[in-house]
C-alpha cells in the first residue's frame, strides 16, 4: 500500500509519529504492553484503517532489566544467573554463548563429557522452547488445547533436567570449563525414553494442528519475508531459514562438538508464517536426532563434567575481547566479552536474536490485517525479555 | 478437471476438521495428567533444589561445618548470605566496632533481616558489591587451597573436612549464618565453592510462609539446630540437617 | 383444579396465564442451565486438555459457577468514563432478555409448550437478531477502541450468518409446510432415520455452522477474540455486567440447540424415555458438540469467516433450498 509521506511534527517520538496523525479516518491503537498475545511486555502502536494496518511500530523497553550493566558490575562468574534469565525459554543457549566467549578469552578447555552434556542440555532446551512456542502460537490463534499438550511434554523434560541442573526453567547449568554437575548412569536411558515419547507425539500434533484447514488459512501466505529483508535486518534462526537462507550457527560457525553430529538444517523457501512453523517442527525432530546420538556418546565420554583446572570463583578475565555465537531457538545468540584485566568485565554485550527478528515487523506489518499481525508476531517467536535484556 | 481438484481439496480440508475432533476426543478419554494436590503429591522430586542450608558435623549435628571462610558470601551473585564469626572470648584490645558483634546474633536469631555487615580481618565492614574479595592472610590461603581438594577427595561426612586445622590460631565458627532467600537466584555457586561441604540444598518443597520477612532473613543456624534436635527425637516437618547426601 | 379454572378464578385469559407460567419456568430452566453449562464447559475443556477442571467447590466442582457468580456479584460496578452510561448498561440486558422470548414456542414435550404459536419459527428468527444489538451497544458504550473493533466485527459476522441460517430453516419449512415447531416435531419419528436431519443433512450442517457463528463461539469467536482484542466487546465489563454476557452466551447456546433439536433431530420424540428427557438429551449432545468445536479449532480470520458465509454457505443453502423445493413440488 503506497502512502503519502507523513508530515513532520514537533515533539518526542510518539508525538512526532502518532499523536496528531495525518488521517482522521484511521484509528491509533496500542497492542500491549498488556496484551494476551504479545509474548511479554511489548507495545506495538498501530495505525489502523478499518482492519488494515497502515503503520505498526514496536515500542521496547518495558522489561529492560539492565543485564549488560550487571555484567559490568560483578565478577564474570556471578553472571550465570543472568544468563539463565535473559531468555528463559532457551537459557542453555545463552549459557553456552557466554561460556564459549569467556573460555575463548581465558583459554579454558572443556573436556569431552562436558561437551556432550552441554549439547544434550542445549538441544533439550531447544525442544522445550519450540514446544512452548507452538502452544503459545496456537493460543494466539485461538486454539486453547495444544498448549496444554505441549506443556505436558515439557514437564517430562523439566523433571529430567531438574536432576543435574536443579532448575526447571532458568537454567544456569554451565560453568567455565564444563557444566556444574554430572549426570548418573540412568540419565541416558531416560533421555532415550523421552526421545521416543516425543517422536510419538508429533503425529498427533500434525493431525490436530498442522493439517488443520483453519490453521493453514491463518498461516499460509501470511507475513511473507523476502530474503532481502532478512539480510537487511539481520534476522536469524527459523525466521531466516523459513525464507530460504540456510544459516545455522551450528554448521556455519561450528562450535562445541556439533561437527560430530549427523543432523539436517531444515529450510523452506516460502517465507510465510507456515514456512516458519514447519521449520520449527522439523527442527524439533532434528534436535531429537542429536539427542539420540548424544545419549549414545554419553557412556563413553570421558573427562568429567568440568575441567579440573577450571577457573576459580571470582576469576578475573585476562585483558582482551572475545565474541561467541551459538544457535539458539530464536536465532543467533551472540555474547561479546571485553575485559581490561580487572575484577569485573569491562563490557558484556548480548546480541539477542529476537531484537533483529522484531525489527522487521514494522516494515512487514504494513498493509496486513490486524489478525494477521498477531499471526506474524507469533510466527517470529519473540521473547520480549530477551529483546529488552 | 480443475473443479474436481478443488472439490477434492475441499473434501480433504473438511476431513482435517474431523480428524482434529478425533484427536481431542481421544485425549478426553485418556487419564488426566494433573496431580490432584494436596490429596496426592508429586513423585518425581529428585534433584529438587530448595534453599541452601547448613550441614552439621558428623559428631555434632547441631554445629555446622562452616569455617567462616566467606567463600560463599563472596561468590554469591545476589549477595544474599550473611556470615559473622562467633566471638568466643572478647579481645580487650579490639576496636570499637567489634564490641557490637556479640549483640548482633540476638537480633539476627529473632528473624529480622540482619544488617549487611561482615566480619573481615578483625573488624566489621559494610557489605558492598565491589571489593568483596577479602585478601586472605597468606597462611590461611594456603591452608584453604590445601583444604579444598582434600575435603573434596575425602568426600562428605568426614570429620576431617569439618575439623581441618587451619594455620590461623582460632577455629572459626559462625555466630550468624543468614540467608536472604528473597534475593537468592538458586545458582548453586555457594554449595559448589564451600571448601568443607558445609552447604546443601534443602528438599523442602512445601516451603511457604505468610510474611516476606520469614524469608528475607532465614536463620540457618537455628534451622540446623532444630533439625538436629528433631533428628534425635524423630523425623519432623522440615528437612533434618544432613538429610541429603551427608553422612 | 387445572390451569383453565385457575386462570378463570384469577380473571386472566388462559393464554396469558399459560405464557406467564411458561416464562417463569423457562427463566428458572435457563438460569439453572446456564450455571450448569458453565460448569460443563469447564469440565469438558479440562478433560480435552487432560486435566480435571474444577473439582474443589462442591462435588465434582458443581458449585464452582455459583461461587464465581457470588464473586462477580460482589464486584464493583464500574462504568468506563466517557462512555455512554445508558447504552453500556443496556447491553447486558439486551443480550439476555431475547432468550426467554425465543424459548417460548419450542416443544419440550408432547404438550409442554410455553406458548404454542403457529409462527414459531418466525418469532425465533426475528429475535435472534437482537443479539447483535447488544454487542453494538456494548462496543459503543465502552468508549474503548478494542471494544469498538469487536462490535464492528460482530455486526458483520451476525448479518452474514443469519442468511444461511434462515435458508437452512426454510428448507425444513418447505418440507413440512408449517412454521409451527410442534407440527414440525410431530411430523418426525422416533428413530434417527425418521428425523428431518436425515432427509436434510446439508441443511443441518449449515444450521449448526451458522448457530456456532451466531452465538460467537469458536472457531467464529472474533468479537470476543481474547488473544487479539484483549476481550473484544466486553473488555470494559467487570462484575455482573460481564456475568450477564457470559450467561447470555450459554443461554443463546441452549436456544440454538433447542431449535436445531426441534427442527432436525426429532424434538422430544424417542423410544422408551418420556419426551422432555429426549429433548434435553439431544440439546445437551448438540451443546457438547459445540463445545468440542471450541476446544479443538483455532479461530478463523475475519475475512475468511465472511468468505465462508457469503461464498460457501449461502450458495449451498440456496442450492439445497432449490432442490428441496423441486422435490417437494414433484412429490
Amino acid at each position: 500500500m503506497s502512502r503519502a509521506p507523513l508530515p513532520e511534527l514537533d515533539g518526542d517520538f510518539y508525538t512526532r509519529r502518532f499523536e496528531a496523525g495525518p488521517d482522521p479516518e484511521t484509528l491509533v491503537i496500542n497492542m500491549g504492553p498488556q496484551h494476551p498475545s504479545t509474548h511479554g511486555v511489548l507495545r506495538i502502536v498501530c495505525e489502523l484503517d478499518g482492519e488494515y494496518i497502515r503503520r505498526a511500530e514496536p515500542v521496547l523497553g518495558y522489561i529492560h532489566r539492565m543485564h549488560e550493566k550487571m555484567g559490568e558490575s560483578r565478577p564474570v562468574n556471578m553472571f550465570w544467573p543472568n544468563m539463565g534469565r535473559v531468555d528463559y525459554l532457551h537459557a542453555m543457549g545463552w549459557n553456552h554463548s557466554f561460556a564459549l566467549a569467556a573460555e575463548r578469552l581465558g583459554g579454558v578447555e572443556v573436556p569431552e563429557r562436558a561437551e556432550v552434556l552441554r549439547v544434550i542440555a542445549t538441544e533439550l532446551n531447544r525442544v522445550t522452547s519450540h514446544l512452548l512456542w507452538w502452544g503459545a502460537y496456537l493460543l494466539d490463534l485461538g486454539a486453547f488445547t495444544p498448549i496444554m499438550y505441549a506443556f505436558a511434554d515439557r514437564e517430562i523434560v523439566m523433571d529430567l533436567m531438574q536432576v543435574p541442573t536443579g532448575s526447571r526453567l532458568t537454567y544456569c547449568y554451565f560453568r567455565f570449563g564444563g557444566v556444574s554437575a554430572d549426570v548418573d548412569e540412568t540419565f541416558a536411558g531416560k533421555l532415550l525414553d523421552y526421545v521416543k515419547y516425543q517422536r510419538g507425539r508429533f503425529p498427533m500434533y500434525r493431525d490436530l494442528v498442522t493439517d488443520n484447514v483453519i490453521l493453514r488459512g491463518r498461516c499460509e501466505k501470511i507475513g511473507p519475508i523476502a530474503p532481502d529483508m532478512i539480510r537487511r535486518y539481520g534476522a536469524t534462526g527459523p525466521v531466516a531459514r523459513g525464507s530460504g537462507i540456510p544459516y545455522d550457527c551450528r554448521r556455519r560457525e561450528t562450535y562445541s562438538i556439533y561437527d560430530r553430529f549427523d543432523f539436517v538444517v531444515p529450510t523452506r523457501t516460502e517465507g510465510d508464517a507456515m514456512a516458519r512453523y514447519l521449520v520449527r517442527m522439523a527442527e524439533m525432530e532434528q534436535s531429537l536426532r542429536i539427542l539420540e546420538q548424544a545419549a549414545a556418546m554419553l557412556p563413553k565420554a570421558a573427562g568429567g563434567h568440568v575441567n579440573p583446572k577450571a577457573p576459580k570463583p571470582n576469576w578475573k578475565l585476562p585483558a582482551g575481547e572475545a565474541y561467541a555465537a551459538t544457535e539458539g531457538a530464536r536465532g543467533k545468540i551472540g555474547v561479546y566479552l571485553a575485559s581490561d584485566g580487572g575484577k569485573n568485565p569491562y563490557r558484556i554485550k548480548l546480541r539477542a536474536p529476537g531484537f533483529s527478528n522484531l525489527s522487521l515487523f514494522a516494515e512487514l506489518a504494513q498493509g496486513t490485517l490486524l489478525a494477521d499481525a498477531v499471526s506474524i508476531l507469533g510466527s517470529l517467536d519473540l521473547v520480549i525479555p530477551e529483546i529488552d535484556r | 478437471m480443475h473443479c474436481l481438484d478443488t472439490v477434492r481439496e475441499r473434501a480433504k480440508s473438511l476431513w482435517s476438521l474431523v480428524v482434529g475432533l478425533r484427536v481431542t476426543g481421544d485425549n478426553m478419554l485418556r487419564p488426566q495428567i494433573t496431580v490432584h494436590y494436596p490429596r496426592r503429591t508429586v513423585e518425581s522430586l529428585a534433584g529438587y533444589r530448595g534453599h541452601v542450608q547448613l550441614v552439621g558435623k558428623a559428631d555434632n549435628p547441631a554445629e555446622p561445618r562452616c569455617i567462616c571462610c566467606m567463600m560463599c558470601v563472596n561468590s554469591c551473585p545476589s549477595a544474599c548470605i550473611t556470615v559473622q564469626v562467633k566471638e568466643e572470648a572478647p579481645a580487650p584490645e579490639a576496636p570499637k566496632p567489634r564490641d557490637k558483634a556479640p549483640a548482633a546474633p540476638a537480633e539476627a536469631v529473632a528473624g529480622t533481616a540482619p544488617d549487611r555487615a561482615v566480619e573481615h580481618g578483625g573488624r566489621l565492614i559494610p557489605r558492598t558489591r565491589d571489593g568483596l574479595v577479602p585478601p586472605p592472610e597468606a597462611p590461611a590461603a594456603a591452608a584453604k587451597s590445601a583444604a579444598r581438594p582434600a575435603a573434596k577427595a575425602a568426600g562428605k561426612g568426614e570429620d576431617k573436612a569439618g575439623d581441618k586445622p587451619v594455620k590461623k590460631a582460632a577455629k572459626k565458627a559462625p555466630g550468624i549464618w543468614s540467608l536472604d532467600f528473597t534475593l537468592c537466584s538458586l545458582c548453586g555457586t555457594c554449595v559448589a565453592v564451600c571448601p568443607v561441604d558445609s552447604l546443601e540444598y534443602s528438599s523442602n518443597v512445601y516451603l511457604a510462609g505468610r510474611d516476606r520477612r520469614e524469608f528475607s532473613g532465614m536463620d540457618m543456624l537455628a534451622r540446623l539446630r532444630a533439625g538436629a534436635g528433631a533428628a534425635k527425637s524423630g523425623p519432623d516437618g522440615d528437612a533434618p540437617a544432613g538429610g541429603e547426601g551427608a553422612a | 383444579m387445572n390451569l383453565h379454572t385457575l386462570a378463570q378464578s384469577l380473571g386472566v385469559a388462559l393464554p396469558l396465564a399459560q405464557m406467564v407460567i411458561g416464562l417463569v419456568a423457562l427463566a428458572a430452566f435457563v438460569g439453572v442451565n446456564a450455571v450448569l453449562l458453565v460448569w460443563m464447559e469447564r469440565k469438558v475443556a479440562g478433560h480435552f486438555q487432560r486435566r480435571p477442571g474444577p473439582y474443589e467447590v462442591g462435588p465434582w466442582g458443581l458449585l464452582q459457577t455459583v461461587a464465581d457468580a457470588v464473586k462477580l456479584v460482589g464486584k464493583q460496578l464500574f462504568t468506563p468514563p466517557g462512555g455512554d452510561r445508558t447504552l453500556f448498561w443496556a447491553a447486558p440486558f439486551t443480550a439476555f432478555l431475547p432468550v426467554f422470548v425465543m424459548l417460548l414456542p419450542l416443544p419440550w414435550g408432547r404438550a409442554l409448550i410455553a406458548y404454542p404459536l403457529n409462527l414459531g419459527i418466525l418469532l425465533v428468527l426475528s429475535f435472534a437478531g437482537l443479539n447483535v444489538l447488544a454487542l453494538c451497544l456494548a462496543g459503543w458504550g465502552s468508549n474503548n477502541k478494542w471494544a469498538l473493533i469487536g462490535a464492528a466485527r460482530a455486526v458483520a459476522q451476525s448479518v452474514a450468518y443469519e442468511i444461511p441460517l434462515l435458508l437452512a430453516v426454510l428448507a425444513v419449512v418447505f418440507m413440512t409446510g408449517s412454521l409451527d415447531f410442534a407440527a414440525i416435531v410431530q411430523i418426525q419419528g422416533d428413530m434417527p432415520w425418521q428425523w428431518l436431519g436425515a432427509t436434510q443433512p446439508l441443511a443441518f450442517v449449515i444450521y449448526v455452522v451458522c448457530a456456532v457463528a451466531e452465538t460467537n463461539r469458536a472457531p467464529f469467536d472474533l468479537p470476543e477474540a481474547e488473544s487479539e482484542l484483549t476481550a473484544g466487546f466486553h473488555t470494559e465489563y467487570s462484575g455482573m455486567g460481564f456475568g450477564l454476557f457470559f450467561l447470555a452466551e450459554y443461554a443463546n447456546m441452549i436456544v440454538v440447540s433447542a431449535v436445531a433439536t426441534s427442527l432436525f433431530l426429532g424434538g422430544w420424540k424417542g423410544p422408551v424415555l418420556p419426551g422432555p428427557w429426549w429433548f434435553l438429551l439431544k440439546v445437551y449432545a448438540l451443546i457438547f458438540l459445540i463445545m468440542w468445536f471450541r476446544w479443538t479449532y483455532p479461530r478463523t480470520r475475519f475475512d475468511q469467516l465472511l468468505n465462508l458465509a457469503w461464498k460457501w454457505l449461502i450458495p449451498l443453502a440456496l442450492a439445497n433450498l432449490l432442490v428441496t423445493a423441486v422435490l417437494v413440488k414433484l412429490a
